[in-house]
């Protein structure tokens, strides 16, 4: 059993045992003989870490606390926003702009007084990961990037403690479980972690929303198999979901002998964050010209006086444009543009912008090879929103 | 989208590629090759979609640490690598890593 330590808190601690109206609560766990009365005491001794109260962690958080487990941390250090209520189920209108660990311990603490929910409203750090991880028996992951991801797997691996890991991307989501004794660990299936243009985060490439709560529920099942000591766990396999096909697969997983981590000579000893060291072809990015919102403001000012004279191209879709836009932009999608950017005036300087800069990033590296004069803004309509017109609307 | 046969069919392999590179096959996430060796299909994926070259491969024409590559069940890392031999109707699978949450 993975879990000896949570036996001993069962047989030494009477907080463990089920009150008349918990055991009423959990009926349905306690007449499965393979949760029962043992397994559900176990789940009220255990301690589960979610990492980000977000896609994943929202339906991680609630089931984990609907199945009885005692205490839950939660570890995030956003607010919650309209465009999170999509697939964040834990999050609702009336909690717009609240902490999401705030927001999720007020849903907990509805769905199960039970539960007890630790905050921790930070974001993972190589300096506080192994503080907060350690308070934990294992750590369900919903993060949303790779540096987070690579820091929780190095720290379950070097406190001993198991790894829930899940990911998804549009319909695609991916789950495993690392840092088992004998087990692989993250950095056994992806030793490195993609630059970011080959990686799109959700908020870029898009999630579908139920997707979250399938892959979550994968996550919370494992975290539940392995606290009760029962079924047979995903560790040693990888679990591969497409939800346009409705397909489910497994692939194996195994253990990297060479693995920097937990291979035979490891070069990792300690929790730090990761760095992209991958080689991609150094022509396949040359650089591109960027220009910062308060630069764009300015120029926008001279141009309105007709002291500049610029094209400022809005790379969207357009329902991101319905949502805000820079005054004085006109709307060319990517895919559009891409396809038809000859027919600009090459004599004219052209000014690219998207939502956070890697379509416009894109863009404009295409429109520099053609010999157009073009640069991107820095950050995108979210730098413009923060940096020139806060009140306008984020998404 | 259904498998897209361009190469041999029948005799071929099917090599199922992840939503981060479907950018880079028009939209394909799946295509039919003729059999050969793991780094022979490889290079007639990138011969018929190039923009999958940077995706795929290093400078030195080994594959990214945060793609792998499966033979039916296995991963190729522990098979014989790129030189793995891929016999007609195995499936390659191409993952790529993703971190949203």
């Amino acid at each position: 059993m993975i879990f000896d330590n949570l036996e001993r808190c069962i047989s030494e601690s009477p907080e463990s045992v089920l009150s008349p109206a918990e055991l009423q609560r959990y009926a349905r766990h306690l007449s499965m003989k393979e949760i029962g009365l043992p397994g559900q005491r176990r789940l009220k001794a255990a301690r589960v870490l979610v990492v980000g109260a977000g896609g994943l962690g929202s339906p991680a958080l609630m089931y984990l606390a609907a199945a009885g487990v005692g205490t839950l941390g939660v570890v995030d250090d956003d607010v919650v926003e309209v465009s999170n209520l999509q697939r964040q189920v834990i999050h609702g209108q009336s909690t717009l702009q609240m902490a999401k660990v705030d927001s999720a311990r007020q849903r907990i603490a509805d769905l199960n007084p039970y539960t007890q929910v630790v905050s921790h409203r930070t974001r993972l750090s190589a300096e506080n990961c192994r503080q907060i991880i350690s308070q934990y028996d294992l750590v369900v992951d919903g993060s949303d990037n790779f540096t987070t991801r690579y820091l929780v797997n190095d720290a379950c691996f070097l406190l001993h403690k198991p790894y829930v890991w899940g990911s998804v991307l549009q319909f695609h989501g991916q789950a495993s479980v690392f840092s088992t004794p004998g087990g692989p660990c993250y950095r056994c299936l992806y030793p490195e972690p993609p630059p970011p243009q080959f990686a799109p985060s959700c908020e870029e490439g898009g999630v579908f929303g139920a997707v979250c709560a399938t892959v979550a529920s994968v996550q919370v099942t494992e975290a539940i198999k392995l606290i009760v000591g029962n079924g047979e766990s995903l560790v040693r396999r990888l679990w591969l979901y497409d939800a346009s096909r409705a397909e489910t697969q497994t692939r194996q997983l195994r253990k990297d002998p060479d693995c920097e981590l937990c291979g035979s000579n490891p070069t990792v000893h300690e929790i730090a964050e990761v760095r992209f060291t991958c080689s991609v072809p150094a022509d396949s990015h040359p650089p591109v010209r960027t220009i910062s919102a308060t630069e764009l403001a300015s120029r926008l000012a001279r141009r309105r006086a007709d002291e500049d004279d610029f094209l400022l191209l809005d790379v969207r879709e357009p329902f991101e444009w319905e949502i805000v836009r820079i005054e004085g932009a006109q709307l060319a999608r990517k895919t559009t543009l891409l396809q038809s950017h000859l027919h600009l005036p090459i004599e004219q300087e052209i000014i690219v912008y998207c939502k956070g800069g890697a379509r416009s990033e894109d863009v404009a590296r295409v429109l520099s090879q053609d010999s157009f004069r073009v640069s991107h803004l820095k950050g995108g309509v979210l730098a413009w929103v923060s940096d020139v017109e806060p009140q306008l609307r984020v998404y | 989208m259904a498998a897209t046969s361009f190469d041999v069919k029948r005799t071929g392999i099917t090599v199922s590629l992840p939503t981060v590179m479907q950018s880079a096959t028009g939209g394909r996430r799946e295509v039919e090759l003729c059999s050969g060796t793991v780094e022979q299909a490889l290079n007639r994926l990138i011969e018929a979609f190039p923009d999958l070259l940077p995706r795929l491969l290093t400078e030195r024409k080994q594959i990214h640490r945060f793609v792998n590559v499966y033979l039916d069940n296995e991963d190729i890392r522990f098979l014989q690598g790129l030189d793995t031999p891929v016999l007609p109707g195995q499936q390659l699978t191409i993952l790529s890593a993703i971190a949203g949450g």
